[in-house]
């Protein structure tokens, strides 16, 4: 088999080098392959082919290009570009046929890595480290710059009152928050690790997955509708192939805003062109991206089955409670 | 420009032209030479052989002669080759330039007497 390869290769010398000696260094490669037998003979063997064949043949090529003798073919009038023949053999279809299917080739094989991109996939040894996604959603647990302040100047006023919010590290403004209308209490957002075998991140292979975290601000003078608090608490799903993190929060009037942070996007943040909670359903959707997001709330109020649609691909992400 | 195909000259032609120094030899018999004469060192495949061989053609330097042992036509007929005179002074000059080469590395003490 190796011997016929190595003759084939044979077709990749000029050819009119191959014109004069190509059945000369066939005949040498038979009569090698004939007469150094043994495994370590015929390995060796192969590897001399193999370097003849990377430093012999680009040799080859630069030694013994045609020279341009035959005569300019004019088209007929002076100072007209004119070129000259520098082989006389017609080219054959099969480099066309070759070249193409390779070229066709290397586009499918582009679209298929461009339609599925590989997932994400964490260093060796990053066992007990975090994440990025992790690390965003810590980031979203820690109370906003604006409610910890407000926080200390409540625990101030009110001593008694002394909540379990953790300070906020000024050097880390987590996210941009609007400031409040009024003083309020921030309730701390604990995100537990997804509990189930279906939203655990293991079992969904070692790609990231994306967490929801709903968030509210409880205030004094706030109404809520019945049915926005009925999703107040923080929420997480699996979602492998976004790497994102949703964040929803509903304001003191009772508007429900997300907000979409890409870990592939630079930092740069998605606000949701839509987002609404009412009769149990949650619905966002993202303009700038064409993503919406779709469930029912169980129940129970501890789960939401929905549906995250994109561009061409709808998933299911189910939701669920880790924290009130 | 012409290309200066052998200047300086390779050290697979320069064996080639040794190879050929007592006899004529076609292809494979050349490649098996220059292993023996190498100790193993330079096994040349059909590649460095053959491209070695058509700059050494056309250079003068060997020249393709007809074996009488050998049928004149048909696939099986081999190609000798015999080194012209050229080639012998060329080889010559090789080989003095290399005799030169290991006089200074004796005088610098690099080699001893053990080599050649």
């Amino acid at each position: 088999m190796f011997e016929r390869i190595f003759v084939a290769l044979l077709r990749l010398y000029p050819s009119h080098f191959r014109k004069v000696f190509q059945e000369e260094a066939r005949q040498l490669i038979r009569e090698r392959f004939r007469d150094e037998t043994g495994l370590f003979r015929r390995f060796r063997l192969c590897l001399d082919l193999i370097v003849d064949l990377a430093i012999g043949l680009p040799a080859v090529w630069h030694t013994t290009a045609p020279e341009a003798t035959t005569a300019p073919v004019f088209l007929g009038a002076e100072n007209v570009p004119y070129f000259r023949v520098l082989d006389e053999e017609r080219t054959s279809p099969v480099p066309f046929l070759v070249g193409s299917a390779v070229t066709l080739a290397a586009l499918g094989l582009f679209s298929f890595v461009m339609s599925h991109p590989p997932r994400y996939i964490p260093p060796p040894g990053a066992k007990n480290r975090l994440s990025p996604i992790e690390v965003v959603m810590e980031r979203l647990n820690q109370p906003s710059l604006t409610g910890a302040v407000d926080n200390r100047q409540h625990e101030a006023a009110t001593p008694e009152s002394k909540t379990d919010v953790p300070e906020m590290q000024p050097s880390r403004p987590a996210m941009a928050v609007a400031p409040l209308p009024r003083r309020v209490p921030v309730a701390p957002i604990a995100v537990a690790p997804p509990t189930g075998p279906a939203s655990h991140p293991q079992s969904a292979g070692p790609g990231a997955f994306a967490g929801v975290a709903i968030r509210s601000f409880a205030n004094q003078n706030f109404q809520p509708e019945m049915q926005q608090e009925a999703i107040v608490g923080t929420w997480q799903g699996l979602l492998p192939d976004l790497r994102s993190v949703v964040r929803v929060s509903v304001t003191s009037a009772g508007k429900v805003t997300v907000i979409l942070y890409p870990m592939n996007q630079g930092g740069e943040t998605f606000l949701a062109t839509f987002a609404d909670f009412r009769d149990g359903k949650l619905k966002f959707y993202i303009r700038s991206i064409d993503g919406t997001y779709e469930g029912k709330m169980a129940q129970d109020g501890l789960s939401i089955a929905g549906t995250w649609k994109e561009v061409g691909s709808s998933r299911f992400l189910p939701l669920h409670r880790t924290a009130r | 420009m012409p290309k200066q195909k052998l200047s300086p000259l390779p050290s697979a032609a320069f064996q080639i032209l040794l190879a050929l120094a007592d006899s004529d030899l076609h292809g494979y018999a050349i490649m098996r030479r220059v292993e023996e004469q190498t100790e193993g060192r330079i096994r040349l495949g059909p590649g460095t052989l053959y491209g070695s061989v058509q700059a050494l053609l056309e250079e003068g330097l060997i020249e393709e002669v007809s074996h009488p042992g050998e049928p004149q036509s048909g696939h099986e007929r081999r190609r000798y080759y015999r080194l012209t005179t050229g080639g012998r002074k060329v080889a010559r000059a090789e080989a003095e330039r290399l005799a030169g080469i290991l006089r200074v590395a004796r005088a610098r003490k690099i080699l001893r007497g053990d080599y050649v």
